[in-house]
């Protein structure tokens, strides 16, 4: 292992996340639309590269949101926030609104600068919830569930289990649609919707007991923590929070003076922190392949903070820059140095490991001998060619594949096995998983008449038996 | 491994026990099968040497189940987990994660394993159910079987010294079946695991099991040797009943036993008698096997199907024709297509190429409300056309629906089902009351061609012949009946043609008996057994004995 990102692995991702969010942070300092032009390309670009495989189009859904968002901005402003200005674009007729609405009017002069301030402050907004979209597509959720506190487990698991569940319902439903038109319905509208509802809240019901009930049978909801403990988590808990909301109050309202309410405010979360480091003591749960938090993702959450940094920082100096004001309408310029951070923290996205290519689904697959069913008794067809016996002769041309493939090596007697074992062991045409959803050749010799009942095939140990590993 | 003493279990405010067992024991290391007719208390004993019953499901214990020396009075469900393992039904609804690895692994983490220990065991697991390959593959892109094979490996991983299984092969089809079976029987007889599992299609299972426990009206028996107790169960696999009916003792159980004790009746059998034709010896059992009408009306019609469902052809250029009066099966792996096939034929999936017409009309271009007056689909599971809170109410508005005066259905069900409580909630009913119901609603628009996806799933052995003669009588009636089935002995019993589709196309297309008979997969018991006589169910043993001597007095010489 020569560079550390040679294995394609998935990131930790807390690392992820960290980084999206930081560029979230940095997109709700400024509204300067290159940079925030620039920030929804390093977005969309790192997506682009390290996604997670399996998570679909979310950063796709999320900028939807935020163009929506844009849109909805335009219009609210366009319909009487613009009255002000130099440049008029149109003139709309004004429609006053009833006084017990509290007087507004809407309508009247359109103006550019308004609008254009509109857009700037929509497309922050769009690309803060880009950042989310991102943090979801680079680190699916559920993944990131798996990293919470014990003592905030349960809560965890509810939340994977709600999110496995809510595509659940939503199968069931066009299930249930489906079946509603064999009865001669339609199956859609509003009244089929209605009549729908309590089929689909049963059979979710029976679906979420049957979970709780698998959940069970595998120990969840064993404690370990002994009774003491418990309390005294509890309660520290109760005031941690307590502490906090009263240091909140007393910072918020003006009268305290800030040397009592700040120090309340940190002993508050300290304590309602430590809670959460006292109640994971004693829990009896262990996790299954922590996943590394190593060099890249250690540069992956360092650029994240450095362009968090680099824009807070900057917006502190340069307010001009970050925040373009608009009454004098011109082209805002572009400053130099968050761009370099933007870069910097782009290069999360080319010196992490790549994401592992999830199993292909095997409809995706040529039918050529690929993931044929081996009939009972018979090892798997894809071996034995044409011949359909296991001796030396019909070894030859499976041999010869190997061979071919790996032109270096020599057919050795000796080395016999260890080629047929690697040319068994490449995922293409010798694998003989008997997945039922493979598009296998359709085979007659299944059901020919066939000596001997049918029998097994045991699960490892006929994997190739004469080929020795 | 196993002792319950004196158990009666009690549901909510019910007078009378769900179940009582006054003695069960089972060694370690066995294979025990639960058996016996639908809604007799299989489930409930299951769920109580788990300890969901009644910790999870409520109720009342009395006695003492006692499992790997642990009672479950003392010990909820989640402190038997590592010595128990249960596994649903349903497989898709116990899965609490996404990938298969991570549910091999949730079982672990929550015995608190060490991390190095839990990879061994996740790989080990992963070999020994054959799940390599599909580690890393969301769990709802798997299929039936490989869904079932995770659930187990789920379970299997923290190292139970008992497996209890609700139905593990209900879903699967017959070679899928014979694998999880035997792997189960591998880890039994290498690693002295204890297995108990409740089955209807015994044919596949009877033959893997060490004891078998009967359970009949809330009563359950002590694990019995098995010959015996198939020789007194209620419920029997067809080849105990060739065993019954031929009088050999001890009762065979598997096809190699079976072949030996009956020589001397394929010996008798296979003498061709004048006349009856070698052919064809289920015609004679069947009395006046449906005759189609003369061709003028062709019944359901399907030119070169083409159906595409999430970018794959699931369908590729199917030809099949059910006249009226037919009874045809298809049947095939899981996922070649059957549902597809039916559904596509229902109008409820559009077809990518192909026509499908019934009686000369074309399915796709009648609008929903016309179409259910020629083709009918009665779904895998029937409940998802059953929409009220009573029978009495699904009745009233399907007879609404339909436009037939009401109190039609109402009567149609009674003659499907006999008499049910129209208060009962559709959710209460057995399987097979339920499938009454569902098939009742379906046939009251009198549609052309009726269709039914997997119709004895849950059914046990009585509701099946019942549901035998129900498609039989709707056949000479003059309806085209097109199954899709898993089970072979529903075909065997049933159908005049059946076709095979493998991949999304046609194999076979033939007369039902040459197509069972002479396949390695499909082949019911009673063939195996009896190869190369010609014979599928115990109704054509009778007949060709029948015919071949004359006296059916004879019979009982068969040795």
């Amino acid at each position: 292992m020569s560079r550390p990102s040679a294995q394609p692995r998935l990131l930790h991702p807390a690392a992820w996340w960290c980084w999206a969010l930081c560029v979230g942070v940095a997109a709700s300092r400024t509204t300067n639309p290159w940079l925030l032009g620039l920030l929804v390309a390093l977005l969309g670009w790192t997506v682009a590269q390290r996604r997670e495989p399996g998570t679909g189009r979310i950063l796709a859904g999320f900028l939807a949101m935020g163009v929506l968002a844009i849109l909805l901005r335009l219009t609210a402003t366009a319909l009487g926030g613009a009255r002000l200005g130099s440049h008029l674009i149109v003139e709309l007729p004004i429609v006053p609104l009833p006084t017990w609405l509290g007087g507004l009017r809407l309508g009247g002069a359109v103006h550019l600068e308004p609008m254009v301030r509109a857009f700037y402050d929509g497309a922050q907004l769009a690309v803060v919830l880009g950042s989310v979209g991102a943090a979801n597509a680079l680190a699916g959720p559920r993944r990131l569930l798996r990293y919470l506190p014990a003592t905030l487990y349960d809560v965890g698991t509810a939340l994977v289990v709600g999110l496995t569940y809510a595509p659940r319902l939503v199968t069931e439903a066009e299930r249930l649609s489906r079946a509603r038109r064999l009865r001669g319905h339609r199956g859609r509208g509003v009244r089929e919707t209605g009549r729908l509802v309590i089929p689909v809240v049963s059979a979710a019901l029976d679906g979420a007991l049957g979970l709780a009930a698998s959940m069970e049978c595998r120990g969840y909801g064993r404690t370990g923590a002994s009774r003491r403990r418990q309390l005294l988590a509890s309660a520290l808990a109760t005031l941690g929070l307590a502490g906090t909301v009263v240091g909140l109050y007393g910072v918020m309202d003006g009268v305290t003076p800030l040397a009592v309410g700040v120090p309340m405010v940190l002993i508050g979360v300290a304590v309602a922190a430590s809670t959460l480091w006292i109640g994971a003591g004693g829990d009896p749960r262990t996790r299954y392949r922590r996943d590394p938090f190593a060099g890249p993702e250690r540069i992956t959450t360092a650029g994240g903070l450095l362009v968090a940094a680099v824009f807070v920082g900057w917006s502190l100096i340069d307010p001009a820059a970050t925040r373009p004001s608009t009454t004098p309408l011109a082209l805002p310029d572009l400053p130099l140095l968050p761009v370099l951070a933007l870069v910097v923290a782009g290069l999360a996205g080319v010196l992490t490991p790549e994401p592992p290519v999830q199993a292909v689904p095997s409809g995706a697959r040529s039918a050529a001998g690929a993931g044929a069913r081996p009939a009972p008794g018979t090892p798997s067809p894809a071996i034995l060619a044409d011949d359909g016996d296991l001796t030396p002769h019909a070894l030859a041309p499976a041999l010869a594949r190997g061979v071919a493939r790996r032109p270096s090596a020599e057919p050795t007697p000796a080395d016999q096995g260890t080629l047929a074992g690697a040319a068994l062991s490449e995922p293409a045409p010798f694998e003989s998983s008997p997945s039922e959803s493979s598009p296998s050749e359709s085979s007659p010799s299944e059901l020919a008449p066939h000596p001997g009942h049918a029998g097994v095939l045991p699960a490892a140990s006929t994997r190739g038996p004469r080929y020795a590993r | 491994m196993i002792d319950i003493a004196d158990l009666q279990i009690h549901y909510a405010d019910a007078a009378t026990p769900a179940l009582r067992c006054p003695r069960l024991r089972a060694r370690e290391g066995e294979l025990i099968l639960v058996c016996g007719p639908t809604g007799s208390g299989k489930s409930t004993l299951l769920g109580a040497l788990v300890g969901l019953v009644p910790h999870f499901t409520g109720g009342t214990l009395r006695g003492h189940v006692r499992v790997a020396g642990r009672d479950t009075r003392e010990h909820r469900p989640r402190d038997l987990a590592g010595v128990v393992g249960y596994v649903h039904q349903h497989p898709a609804t116990s899965f609490v994660t996404d990938h298969v690895e991570d549910e091999i692994a949730y079982g672990l983490e929550t015995l608190g394993l060490a991390p190095t220990v839990m990879r061994r065991r996740v790989e080990e697991t992963l070999d020994l159910m054959d799940l390599a390959e599909l580690r890393t593959r969301p769990l709802r892109r798997l299929s039936g079987g490989q869904q079932q094979r995770v659930a187990i490996a789920a379970v299997l991983a923290g190292g139970p010294e008992l497996l209890v299984l609700d139905e593990p092969t209900s879903a699967l089809d017959p070679v899928a079946a014979e694998e999880v079976l035997s792997a189960l029987q591998r880890l039994v007889h290498d690693h002295g695991l204890t297995v108990a599992l409740a089955e209807h299609r015994l044919e596949r299972v009877v033959h893997h099991a060490d004891g078998i426990v009967l359970v009949g009206d809330g009563l359950a028996s002590d694990v019995l040797d098995p010959a015996e107790a198939m020789a007194i169960s209620p419920v029997y696999p067809p080849i105990v009943a060739l065993g019954r009916e031929a009088g050999w003792a001890p009762l065979p159980l598997s096809v190699r036993a079976a072949r030996r004790a009956a020589v001397s009746l394929r010996g008798e059998l296979a003498t061709p008698a004048p006349d009856v034709p070698a052919g064809s010896p289920r015609r004679a059992a069947v009395p006046a096997g449906p005759t189609p009408r003369a061709g003028t009306d062709p019944g359901l019609l399907v030119r070169d199907l083409t159906v595409v469902r999430g970018g794959r052809p699931v369908l590729r250029g199917v030809d099949l024709q059910v006249r009226p009066g037919e009874l045809v099966a298809v049947m095939g792996r899981n996922g070649s297509g059957k549902s597809s096939l039916l559904w596509a034929c229902a109008g409820a999936l559009t077809a990518a190429g192909g026509t499908i017409t019934v009686s000369d009309r074309a399915v796709a271009d009648l609008p929903v409300a016309q179409r259910v007056t020629a083709v009918g689909l009665v779904p895998q599971d029937p409940a998802d056309l059953l929409y009220a809170p009573s029978v009495g109410e699904e009745c009233r508005d399907a007879d609404v629906d339909a436009g037939v005066p009401p109190g039609t259905c109402a009567a149609l069900l009674a003659g499907l089902a006999g008499p049910l409580d129209p208060a009962t909630h559709p959710r209460d009913l057995s399987e097979g009351q339920r499938l009454a119901l569902g098939l009742a609603v379906v046939l009251l628009s009198r549609p052309a061609a009726l269709l039914l996806d997997e119709p004895t799933r849950g059914l046990d052995y009585a509701a099946k012949a019942h549901l035998v003669g129900v498609l039989r009588g709707l056949a000479r009636d003059g309806t085209a009946v097109l199954l899709a089935t898993h089970d072979v002995e529903l075909a065997a019993e049933l159908a005049t043609r059946v076709v095979l589709l493998a991949d999304g196309e046609v194999v076979a297309d033939d007369d039902g008996p040459h197509v069972l008979a002479t396949s390695t997969a499909y082949a019911p018991q009673i063939a195996r057994v009896l190869h190369p006589v010609p014979a599928l169910t115990l109704a054509d043993v009778r007949a060709r004995r029948d015919a071949a001597q004359g006296v059916p007095g004879d019979a009982r010489a068969a040795g």
